[in-house]
This record gives structure tokens, sequence and C-alpha cells, in this order.
């Protein structure tokens, strides 16, 4: 038998998960792209280094973002990933795919690709990994005429993504995918054409278990909430206590113990006004308990990973704001935003970045929002701080 | 050719018993590991099975799913936010056929309720011009390992992987209850022939965040103050002549505690548990293990229903470094901006060792 | 659109190629130019964009603007690509 040219690699074959070395090999039968992309790993693996150098093509004609470029630094060895360029396909949202639409791609990806891809990139698009310059344009052309468009890179909106949501949820406090496909289709221009100081994420998490992870990733986290009375059905609460130690497993883990269980009556009492509504209870009794009428989303702002200035989680920046088509409110806040950020900002500084450097309350003022207790952990403990000259009666200028 | 045409209307993609309930699920139970039912107020039940996939998949994967949906799911599917793929059923008949194609298919069901689902992981070796280790290998080495906790629920919480490699961490690595990061240690290397040819010099200079790099009038290139630089890589995203990776600096660390959902504790970062284990492909051995053992003293420790960051925020991070028997060193201090606010400002402490 | 700012725009790109410096953020495009307002410079630039004036780059998490002509011309010194007969992007 003839001897492995990818030895390494060869042991990731093995095991009981699902190996991409496998799809790899399996892409390599048919493309020559991607037995020089195996190749090409191989020897990263051999000498513990990556072999791709920087960007340069940006995407296709009229865009700026979508197609992150990629040459190999050794094209003498591996020819066929000389160029190997990657093109972010916004996905639909919530991920719901028929396989025809799946196919498609297949196809078309087959047609001018490597035949490789991430389902999904961590973004959310489709990530159709390895293409020449030459072919960027027909390929794009070709998906667009099947309904498909890109996503996107660089300094611009990235493409937006949501939770299942509605669509096979119970806990949705709003439409997670409809206010991320209508948000994703009024911003194509700031998707495609980058004119920020730096890249600008939205993410819609449906409830305050956040299954997107907005809080931690997008500068303009969006996650469903409720202002009423968690809802209760107290007959399922009884068939629970049955599969459920409920005093020492619901009861004693809510972070406000505002709740109390009676375990002769088999009864759950909530005291609603002092819930802050973690879903830990919910979570655990689906069928009993749900989150309630008065439905809608706590804005936060600012999340984003190391960097330049340090990882941010995300701020509240309003409680409670109804969520419903078309979405006016949370548009005119981002508009509003991104205006003041790209007036402001620094270039590649991020808007929890610039929030951090000129401080909350300038922020606040310019949006317009009023500060409010949610906002903090805690009020300030140091003693330095500003006035706005407006608030101290100022003293006579000397001449 | 239109441009701006935004992603497919996704009611197109939802199956008929989805797009019926859209908005009126009741509840939902997990019958199993992998396998979801969620029951809608109308009474239709949806089945949901949960497949863990490598990340990294060929077009011929893609439709082998295709063909699994097809022959089960009226040829509807979807895939989660962590790389699962999700085949729906509205007939219940159908599952036990599809479990047992899946079986033979050899594709791992679980991923649900309190187990190890899917490693959230970014490009590597693969395809990023910034890596300091690969990707899709460690998950592989790693995902074998921890397999018997994808396809079982049998920790005290659901547990959370995931991997960058680098710190630019594409995907919310930092907030996971285990993060596998890359990580270079060493500064770039500079090549002040190169700098002024492709680089902008204040772009580059402004990207470093410990203001270790200044102009260099010379050569109109830069200096860099090397006892400056936290190794963040981010002056080579703007430069390419100042490359940083290396094989013996480069390697993974391993952050635990980190959580997004708003359950019980709020959301919270990862913290510092292992500085450095070095890069050793192909099946990153000591990463493999020190994951293993990390998830060993939790699923011991921890009480029902606590995450990583809830079971050592009740035993303190001492007893932590004490049970995993992780040496505690000068790394895990902070000495980044806001590091005080990381030191302990109270006489309350456990003893160890 | 007036031809006033796109003759400004273009000589604030054509200023900065004299001093070595061939890819701007829009920002400092707009700095540069404090006599027009901010939208506008951005508008004017996104028309001089779709005419092939000027030519975006990216680093993939930043993007620059560039002359077309110097972009053809960078990208081929940058990625030593000397013989490609690359794209229009």
């Amino acid at each position: 038998m003839a001897q492995s040219e990818t030895p390494l690699l060869d042991e990731l074959e093995k095991g009981p998960w699902p190996s991409f070395v496998k799809d790899l090999k399996m892409a390599g039968q048919k493309k020559a792209m991607s037995r020089d992309l195996l190749r090409q790993l191989e020897l990263s693996y051999k000498e513990r280094i990556g072999h791709w150098k920087h960007g340069g093509i940006v995407g296709v004609k009229g865009y700026g973002g979508g197609v992150i470029g990629r040459y190999s630094d050794r094209p003498d060895l591996f020819p066929g990933v000389e160029h190997c360029h990657t093109m972010r396909i916004n996905m639909p949202t919530g991920w719901f795919y028929t396989t025809k639409a799946l196919r498609t791609i297949c196809d078309i990806w087959d047609k001018y690709g490597s035949g490789m891809t991430n389902f999904h990139g961590s973004t959310g698009d489709i990530i159709l990994l390895g293409t020449t310059t030459n072919n960027l344009q027909p390929c794009f052309d070709e998906l667009s005429e099947k309904g498909f468009d890109m996503g996107g890179s660089g300094s611009a909106l990235r493409t937006p993504s949501a939770c299942v949501g509605p669509a096979r949820c119970e806990w949705a406090c709003y439409d997670s995918l409809d206010a991320i496909n209508d948000i994703t289709h009024t911003f194509q221009m700031q998707l495609h054409r980058p004119m920020w100081p730096y890249k600008f994420k939205i993410k819609c998490s449906a409830c305050p278990n956040d299954c997107v992870a907005a809080i931690a990733r997008a500068d303009l986290s969006i996650i469903g909430t409720w202002r009423d009375n968690i809802q209760m059905d107290p007959g399922a609460v009884k068939e629970y206590a049955g599969k459920l130690d409920i005093q020492e497993e619901v009861v004693e883990l809510c972070p406000t113990r505002c709740m109390s269980w009676d375990e002769k009556k088999k009864e759950l009492k909530i005291n609603n006004k002092e819930c802050s509504r973690c879903m830990h209870c919910i979570n655990l009794m689906p069928k009993a308990l749900a989150p309630g009428k008065d439905k809608g989303a706590t804005i936060l702002i600012g999340g984003k990973a190391p960097i330049l200035k340090g990882a941010m989680i995300s701020w509240v920046l309003i409680p409670f704001l109804k969520m419903e088509k078309p979405y006016q409110p949370i548009k005119d806040l981002a508009l509003k935003i991104w205006d003041w950020w790209d007036e402001n900002g620094k270039m590649r500084e991020r808007v929890g970045e610039l929030i951090e450097r000129v401080g909350m309350r300038v922020f606040l003022k310019e949006m317009g929002i009023k500060p409010i207790p949610q906002m903090i952990r805690t009020p300030r403990a140091n003693p330095y701080f500003f006035w706005w000259p407006e608030e101290v009666p100022q003293k006579p200028k000397s001449a | 050719m239109p441009t701006d045409i935004g992603p497919p209307d996704y009611h197109t993609m939802l199956p008929p018993i989805i797009a019926r309930n859209y908005g009126k699920w009741k509840y939902h139970e997990i019958l199993q590991p992998g396998v979801l039912m969620h029951v809608a107020q109308g009474g239709d039940k949806l089945y949901s099975v949960r497949v863990g996939g490598a990340r990294l998949v060929c077009t011929d994967r893609i439709r082998e799913y295709c063909d699994i949906a097809e022959k089960f799911c009226d040829g509807y599917l979807r895939f989660t936010s962590r790389h699962n793929v999700e085949f729906l059923l509205d007939k219940k008949d159908n599952l036990e056929p599809l479990l047992q194609d899946l079986k033979q298919r050899g594709y791992p069901v679980g991923g649900t309720g309190h187990s190890i689902t899917s490693i959230v992981h970014t490009q590597g070796w693969v395809h990023c011009h910034t890596p300091a280790t690969d990707a899709s290998g460690p998950v592989k080495a790693v995902m074998d390992e921890l397999y018997d906790h994808f396809i079982a629920m049998k920790l005290p919480g659901k547990l959370r992987i995931a991997l960058a490699c680098c710190l630019n961490m594409c995907g919310a690595v930092h907030f996971s209850d285990i993060s596998i990061l890359g990580i270079h240690r060493l500064p770039p290397s500079l090549d002040n022939e190169r700098v002024p040819k492709i680089c902008e010099v204040p772009t580059t200079i402004a990207a470093c965040p410990t203001l270790a790099i200044r102009p260099d009038p010379k050569t109109k290139g830069v200096q860099i103050n090397e006892e400056r630089c936290m190794y963040c890589g981010n002056c080579y995203t703007l430069c390419p002549a100042l490359p940083l990776m290396d094989p013996e600096g480069d390697g993974i660390s391993i952050w635990v505690g980190g959580k997004v959902s708003n359950a019980r504790s709020g959301p919270a970062f990862s913290k510092l548990a292992i500085p450095f284990i070095p890069n050793h492909p192909p099946r990153w051995p000591e990463v493999v293990d020190a994951v293993k053992n990390i998830v060993e003293c939790y699923a011991k420790g921890a009480r029902k229903h606590e995450r990583m960051g809830e079971w050592i925020g009740r035993i303190g991070w001492e007893r932590f470094f004490e049970v995993t028997k992780i040496p505690f060193t000068d790394k895990h201090i902070d000495d980044f901006t806001l590091s005080y606010d990381t030191f302990r400002s109270t006489a309350q402490f456990k003893y160890t060792g | 659109m007036s031809e006033e700012m796109r003759a400004a725009i273009l000589e604030v790109f054509q200023k900065n190629l004299k001093k070595g410096k061939k890819k701007l953020y829009i920002k400092e495009v707009v700095n540069e130019l404090p006599q027009f307002p901010r939208s506008e410079v951005k508008v004017c630039s996104q028309k001089m964009l779709d005419d092939g004036i000027l030519a975006y780059w990216s680093s993939g998490s930043t993007t620059y603007l560039m002359l077309k002509e110097e972009f053809e011309k960078y990208r081929h010194e940058a990625e030593d690509h000397p013989e490609e007969g690359e794209e229009k992007a």
C-alpha cells in the first residue's frame, strides 16, 4: 500500500466523533484545492505553525465585504491553495433549510470552490471555504440568482443572527427570527458597504437563556424578557412534583428567593414583583411555567471580544422595549448609535470601547436616554466625577 | 445581477409543522439524549433529533444530511448555533428508523440537557492567518474523549466548551464553561525592510493595546518595546511584516467558569485555569487530559444544576486549584487594565494544600 | 453629487499617496474634508467606489479605501502575485 501523504492528520480519522479529515479527503477526491488544503494542513501539523497570508481582496462588484482573502505562503508546495478565499453567505435566519436549498448551495460550491464549508461560521454565515479570485464573481452571481446574498466582513454591520425563537421554542418573548430578518434586510447597505470605524454586531436571543450568546459578542444585544407575571399551570406544577424536588431544585436555586413551595398542598407561589426573570424555574418546568404575556426585550450595548482593549460584556441600556414589526424603535436606536460612534469613534474602536473612553453619561446624553439603576451593578465608589456645566452655577469669568 | 437582496426568506425553509405552530409552542420534553419533543398548543408534536457534526464539512457530507432529511423529514432540517444538525420529524413513527439510520452511519445523537454539546470553534491552521493553534484538530481530539458526555446527560448541569485559535476570539469562547484559547507568547519579529513598504506605520502603532510600538525614524518602520508586548497579535493583523506565530511560542490556554445564560447566576467571563499547554498535534494529549480532568472534578464536586462557574463560585477559586491539582502561577493574577478588581480584598478565604 | 466634492476626495487620496500612504480609512478622508458634511463625503465616496475610481481593501476585520489603480498595483506587490490577471474587485 502506498504511504499516506498525511500521516499526522490520518490520526484524526480515528475515534467516535465526526472527523473533519474524512471530509477534507472526500472533497479532495473531487477537488485539487481541497487536496492541497489537506496537504498544507499536514505541514502545519508537522511544523506547528499556520501557512496563510493576509487578505486584500474584499468582495464582488459593488460590495466591500463578504470575502476573506487568503493566500498560501507555500504556493510552491501547494499550488492548489495559492488562492483560497472564503465567501460568507448570509444564512436563512434561524438556520432552517430545505434540502433543495442546501443542495443548490452544494452544487454551486462544487462548481466554483473547494467543496469545503463551515455550517456555520461563528457569526452565523454559511462559510464557503476556498475559491480562486477569478471564481468569486461568477460564484456570487449564481448564488444570487438562486436567492442567496453575501454576509458582512470588515468595518461593517456583521451578519445579524438569531436563536431558534418562536419557530420552535415556547420561551420566545419576541419574534427573534422576524426581527433579525427584518433588520438584516433594512440594513443591507451597512452590511455590504463598510463605512464605519470597525465592525458592529447585532444578535437577537428571544429569552434570557441567550442561545446566540448576544450578551457576549454583540455590540447591540437584544435579549427577550417580560414585565408581568410568570404564567403558571398549577396542575402541571403538581405533575412535576413527582419528577423534581421542587423545594431543593427550583425554590432554593432561585436567585431572588421569590418563590415558596408548599409540599403538602403541592402549591408553588411566586412573588413576581421580586422576580428578576432568570429563567431557571421555567427551564426546569416548561410545562408548568412560562414567561409572562407582556413580552419584549432588554437592550444591551457594548459586548465584544478582546481586541483591542480587552473583552467586554454588553451593558443594560433599555430594560424593556416592545419588539414589534416594523421594529422602528430599535432601528432608530441603531441608527443613532451608529451616527454617534461613527463621528466619535477612533478607527478600530468598538462602540463599547468608545463608551468606556468617553463615559457612559456622555453616551446616554447623546442617545437621550435617562439614567436608571437597572443600568448598573453598583453606583460608583470613587469620588472623582464630572458635572455638566449647566448643572452648576458657573463662577463669573474674570476679565 | 441584483445586489443587496439579503438572506432568503426563512419562512420558505420551515417545515409545515413549524409553519403551522409558529409562536404557538406550549412546552417541550427531552425524550432521551439528543431527542426533543415540542408540543404545540393545538396538540401537534415535533420531534427534533440533534446530531453532532464537525463544523468543517464537505458538500457531500451536507448532501448526506439532505438524503437523511429527505428520507425521514420531508426534506427539512436545521443547524444549531453550536454546529449541530437537527432533523425535524412530525411523525413519531419515523423516530426509531431515523435513530437506527443515524447509528448505522455513525453519527452521534445527543447534546441536549445536562450534557456536553458540540464545541463551538474557529478556523485554526486550516484557514486563519493569525492562529496560535489549530481548531478542528484539538476539538476532534477533545470530543473523542468526551464522547460519552455528548450521548448521555449525566453531568450536574450543562457544560459548554468553545475553542478560539487566537485572542481575536471569533465566537463567544470567553463565555464558556471551558474555553480553549490559542495564545502566542513571543513578540512579533520585526522586519523593518518590509514595514514601511507594506504597512501604515501610524495605524500599526495605534493597534497596540499596551503602547509597545513606536515609530523608528531611521528605517521609517517601527520599534517594539518587547517588555510591554502581551502578544495579542493585533499589530500583525494590520501589518503583515510583524509576524508573531512561532512553533515554540504558540500553544493553548484553558479558561473556565463562563456562561451566557441568565439562569440562576448572571452571564460571566471564563477565567484563566491553565496559562499554557504546548501544541502537540495531531491529538493534543495534554489539552485533552486537562479538559477531561476539569470536567471530572466538576462532575464530582458540583451540585445538581450548578454550572462550572457556579460550582467554583461556591467552593472558591483556591479550592478549585486544589481539587483540580492545577498549579497556580503569577500568570493567573491579572496585570492588564482593571486588574485590581480581581484581587482578594477580604480576610475571608479557605486554606488549601 | 458635487464635482467639487469628488475632486476634493480624489485630492485627499493623491496627497496621501505622495506621502507614501496608500490606504485610508473612510474616517481619515472625512477628517481631511471638514468643509463637507460627513454623511455626504461618505455617500460621495460610495459613488466613487461604484464608479471604480476608488476600491475597498480589507484585512478581513478592517476596511480601507484606496485609489483603484493603486489597489491593483498594491495587491500585486503585497501579495507577491505579479503575474495574476486578476479580477475587477
